[in-house]
């Protein structure tokens, strides 16, 4: 009886534990912790579009006192015909501190350099807002981080006002009237034209941000009405997203009675030469920018000085911008941080959370002359799978093995467990700054649903049984699992050594995967290598910065899902173009196709519900962790506004309105290099002086 | 000497050819081109879909045939030396290479001359100083300088100054030759109207840098300067010379230095280019807009008619830097005979 009691409970424990070992359950998904708030980020006054500008005429204009001397010296025509009939009027209810005064200037630091003018050719000037400052397109979006979501589309900007027909396959856009060049000569459909017909159709041509009539829809093309109107014709009906190919920097013209006589349809030698034909040391290139390039020291300096035909103004009629002058260092990227915080320079966006408490320190002291402005956690970082199973990339055996794995959810749900996002955040920069980042669109953002993300927590016991769900065990005991023929599974992460973030959290992940058993190695590598092994898809893992298309879903918005060919990071076609999608990328290339073409606000809060579901439930990327980043702006400045995300629908220098920036009187510092000066000729030597 | 001059010449020329096609390869060697630095800046700093981004990159290779084999491209471009002095296009300035060269070569030459004749005369002097003090605490001070200046590697020595500098002193004018308001005056006002104020700017901009080369440099004037003049000291003609009465100082610098000088002049061709090397260390790490900053940063991003040139006008300073002084030391010495005079 005793032996038969012995057997029947030694039994009941085998079952017990055979049955604990099938049923060792990972924990279920959960929603995500809110993340910590702190004193230094701001959060934007949200309004709709029309409180921060309209286009109206105004009883009467002014200008700084030294530009009506450039006036009575017969070099300039009065400021009321410098400005179109119905100039762009920024309200004075929405800047933070009112209308402002003339003078003073913005001394940017770059890394970049300045190719040539030609920005329709392909040429940079540099990056660092030099182009948004000189380049003004025909919608804007930089500030709609303070737009209401129930008001969300481009603001107008040289497109002042649009309307699609009742079928939604055309788009009527009405310029602004009258405004004119920064050389005075009219800014109308003529340049338009030259844009749309010999820069995009011309296949010859590349402009700066590769933009082609695809841009704007497959098959789009587009007929000029009158001198300021114009009609585009799509192939789908109502494409949302040209409106928004129409801001920077796709759809920014420039100055044809300057650019066409060098193309070569039109007179001009060749193509190359078009290309150069506005060299770097070539100064006054005619703008719709609120600033005119006017000094160029090779590896120095870039100097702008203010455009007196800009066609902004306050309501108090005075024409924009305040700042007589922009200043671009020529240095390197890391100075432009050391320089902001030391006073040198004026503006920067700190992204490294590694240098966080740091700069804060120096922030915090009275005399500094920077000040730091966090925005919302829209800097993040994820682990994307290679989800091709067809051979993008070559993989050989090895690698195929491991693509398989990554098709399979169970395994990519163990990489999730195994993850413990708080410590990775903890590794960056200790303190509020990091949350809890589970993937797909930024909590805080417009399109975020915090119900529809789904977030597996941090359990390494659910990171065992997900592998074992996926077939994997660790059958030599040595801590790693092992794979058919008996050896470790062996992962490589792909990661960039450029930046410090990039390979803390890549080596954060090796750690941690470890704990879980799985044995991951690390394939670090500089700038282009990492960028070619990334986009020719030569790769097990990747631990990648996100892009604008998981903040606004908006923009890039083709990036969101594999739709195409290449437009996925982690999910390509090889090399005879065929994509292998699993069921829930098909469901998300779907989901993200109705977006594109969905005009109805209500319907695209739930496309991205639906979108947010499919992307952290089935892990498209493994999100590791999100952090604000850090506008660092000299104190002297005002209407900086509150919560400008460095980087959201566009880069800071747009965000907060340069051209409405100001310097009280007693705060500027006297450090224009060419006072009481405005751009002269195309081809001068410099600027010119009113006597 | 002449056949001597144009022999050493004529050598040069192979010498240079092999070392283009080495430098050449090697630069080349890395995956990737400026095609990728296109599409990587449209993507980062432009906000540009990848495709776009990609699209815009193939076109560039395209015209400016980056897709071509590495040997046509190298024949393209030393064939545009050779026939049109032409070393090529910068990609990343979009301007004629030799315009990069001329643009920073005439600074890096100047800094590397400042401090070879700095690190001469302080060396020298140290030299005198310490030998004529041998053995006591002026000696064992400047030999622990010289051997500092020869064992800690000048980037180092660099880096350590610009922490201070930066983050310690709150110094704000590195790594560029002028403030903003300097850089765009000229340095003659009118005549007889020198631009003081832009000297001064210039020597506060660039003195760490000349600072950390010239420390570098001394140390070998020094060592040797010492020694020889500790030998040509107890010379019979040094006696005599004091026999006769003549001043300690006098008999040092009269009779003793001039003496001891010869092997360091002889040494000044050799050390021209060990002196611009040392000058590029350095500005490296304080980001100066001359040679060395130049060749890291287009090593970088693929624009490789400005590394690839850039290390050829390197190689050819050196050889010429050899040639001068071999001439230096035939002149000087006419127990060396050069050429086939027999």
């Amino acid at each position: 009886m005793n032996k038969l009691m012995k057997s029947a409970s030694a039994a009941a424990l085998m079952l017990g534990v055979s049955s604990m070992a099938l049923h060792a359950d990972m924990m279920a998904p959960t929603t995500v912790p809110d993340a910590p708030s702190f004193d230094a980020q701001g959060s934007p006054t949200f309004v709709n579009r029309s409180d921060i500008y309209d286009y109206r005429a105004l009883p009467s204009y002014s200008e700084p006192a030294w530009v009506t001397a450039f006036v009575t010296a017969g070099k300039l025509p009065p400021v009321a015909e410098r400005l179109p009939k119905e100039p762009l009027v920024y309200k004075t209810a929405n800047m933070v501190d009112g209308n402002g005064v003339y003078g003073d200037v913005m001394r940017h630091v770059i890394g970049g350099r300045p190719e040539g003018w030609n920005f329709w050719a392909g040429q940079s000037y540099g990056w660092g807002g030099i182009d948004i400052g000189l380049v003004e397109c025909l919608t804007r979006t930089g500030p709609l981080f303070e737009v209401n979501s129930t008001d969300l589309q481009p603001m107008p900007n040289l497109a002042k006002a649009w309307e699609w027909s009742d079928d939604g396959m055309s788009l009527t856009v009405h310029l602004i009237e009258g405004a004119k060049w920064s050389d005075g000569d009219p800014f109308d459909t003529e340049d338009i034209a030259f844009y749309w017909n010999d820069i995009i159709m011309d296949p010859e041509v590349t402009p700066l941000m590769g933009a082609s009539q695809d841009t704007y829809g497959k098959g789009t093309t587009l007929d000029i009405l009158d001198t300021y109107t114009f009609k585009m014709n799509f192939t789908s009906p109502f494409p949302e997203a040209a409106l928004y190919a129409m801001a920077y920097g796709n759809f920014c013209p420039g100055p044809s009675h300057v650019l066409k006589p060098a193309h070569p349809k039109y007179g001009g030698k060749d193509y190359q030469s078009f290309h150069d034909a506005f060299p770097a040391d070539m100064m006054n290139f005619p703008v719709m920018g609120s600033h005119v390039v006017v000094e160029h020291r090779p590896d120095d300096i870039v100097v702008l000085r203010r455009n007196p035909y800009y066609w902004k103004v306050d309501e108090a009629g005075q024409q924009l911008p305040y700042l007589d002058e922009m200043q671009y260092r020529l240095s390197t990227w890391a100075d432009r941080d050391v320089q902001a915080v030391a006073g040198t320079g004026d503006f920067s966006n700190l992204e490294q959370a590694e240098n966080y408490v740091e700069s804060l320190k120096k922030a915090a002291d009275p005399a500094s002359p920077a000040k730091l402005a966090f925005g919302p956690r829209t800097i993040g970082y994820s682990l994307y799978t290679n989800l091709s199973g067809n051979g993008w990339g070559e993989p050989d055996a090895n690698q195929q093995a491991v693509r398989d794995l990554n098709r399979n959810l169970d395994f990519r749900k163990a990489i999730t467990y195994a993850l413990d996002r708080q410590r990775l955040g903890d590794s960056l920069v200790k303190g509020p700054f990091t949350s809890i980042y589970p993937g797909g669109i930024y909590a805080g953002t417009s399109f975020y649903d915090k119900d529809s993300t789904v977030y597996y927590p941090f359990d390494v016991a659910s990171a065992k049984a997900a592998l074992a769900a996926a077939g994997l065990t660790d059958s030599d005991g040595n801590g790693f699992v092992n794979v058919a023929g008996g050896d470790d599974l062996n992962v490589t992460l792909l990661t960039q050594i450029d930046y410090a973030t990039d390979k803390n959290l890549a080596e954060g992940v090796v750690a941690m995967m470890a704990d879980a058993g799985v044995k991951v190695s690390l394939n670090a590598l500089t700038g282009k290598d990492f960028d070619n092994a990334r986009d020719g898809g030569k790769f097990d893992w990747v631990v990648i910065r996100n892009g604008t298309e998981l903040i606004t879903m908006v923009s890039n918005s083709t990036m969101l899902a594999p739709v195409g060919a290449t437009t996925s990071n982690h999910h390509r076609a090889n090399a005879a173009g065929e994509l292998d999608l699993l069921p829930y990328e098909q469901q998300m290339v779907e989901t993200v196709n109705a977006f594109i073409s969905e005009r109805d606000p209500a319907k695209r809060v739930e496309l991205a519900k639906t979108y947010q579901k499919l992307y952290t439930e089935n892990l498209d990327g493994i999100g590791l962790t999100a952090y604000p980043g850090a506008l660092i702006i000299n104190k002297r400045f005002s209407n900086i506004p509150a919560g400008a995300p460095i980087f959201m629908y566009n880069w800071a220098e747009d965000n907060i309105i340069r051209e409405r920036v100001f310097v009280a009187a007693d705060k500027q510092i006297g450090a224009e290099l060419h006072p009481n000066t405005l751009p002269g000729k195309l081809g001068d030597a410099g600027p010119m002086s009113a006597n | 000497m002449l056949r001597f001059l144009v022999v050493r010449l004529l050598q040069a020329i192979p010498v240079l050819l092999v070392m283009s096609i080495i430098t050449f390869a090697i630069i080349q060697a890395p995956p990737g081109d400026y095609g990728d630095f296109i599409r990587t800046n449209m993507i980062v700093q432009g906000n540009a879909t990848v495709e776009a981004a990609q699209r815009a990159a193939d076109a560039y290779r395209e015209q400016h045939g980056l897709n071509d084999a590495m040997p046509i491209q190298y024949t393209r471009w030393i064939w545009g030396i050779v026939a049109h002095g032409d070393f090529g296009q910068s990609y990343l300035y979009n301007k004629p290479v030799l315009d990069v060269i001329l643009q920073r070569l005439p600074p890096t030459l100047a800094i590397a001359l400042t401090c070879h004749v700095l690190a001469s005369l302080i060396g020298i002097g140290f030299g005198i100083l310490a030998a004529t003090w041998q053995y006591s605490w002026v000696d064992t001070l400047l030999s622990f300088i010289s051997f500092l200046g020869m064992t800690v590697p000048r980037f180092l020595l660099a880096l350590i100054i610009l922490y201070i500098l930066a983050y310690k002193l709150n110094v704000q004018e590195i790594g560029s030759f002028y403030s903003s308001k300097f850089g765009g005056q000229a340095f003659w006002l009118g005549w007889f109207d020198f631009n003081w104020p832009k000297l001064w700017n210039l020597i506060q901009h660039v003195w760490p840098v000349i600072a950390v080369a010239t420390i570098g440099g001394l140390a070998y004037n020094m060592r040797v300067m010492r020694a020889n003049l500790l030998d040509t000291l107890n010379a019979q003609y040094v006696e005599t010379a004091r026999a006769k009465g003549l001043s300690e100082a006098n008999v040092i610098m009269r009779h003793a230095v001039p003496n001891a000088i010869h092997p360091l002049i002889a040494y000044q061709g050799v050390v021209l280019p060990y002196m611009l090397t040392g000058e590029i260390e350095v500005a490296i790490v304080f980001g100066l807009a001359t040679i060395g900053p130049a060749i890291v940063g287009s090593m970088a991003i693929g624009d490789v008619f400005v590394t690839a040139s850039l290390l050829l006008v390197l190689g050819a300073t050196l050889i010429i830097g050899n040639i001068i002084a071999d001439l230096l030391l035939v002149a000087l010495d006419p127990r060396i005979r050069v050429g086939n005079e027999s």
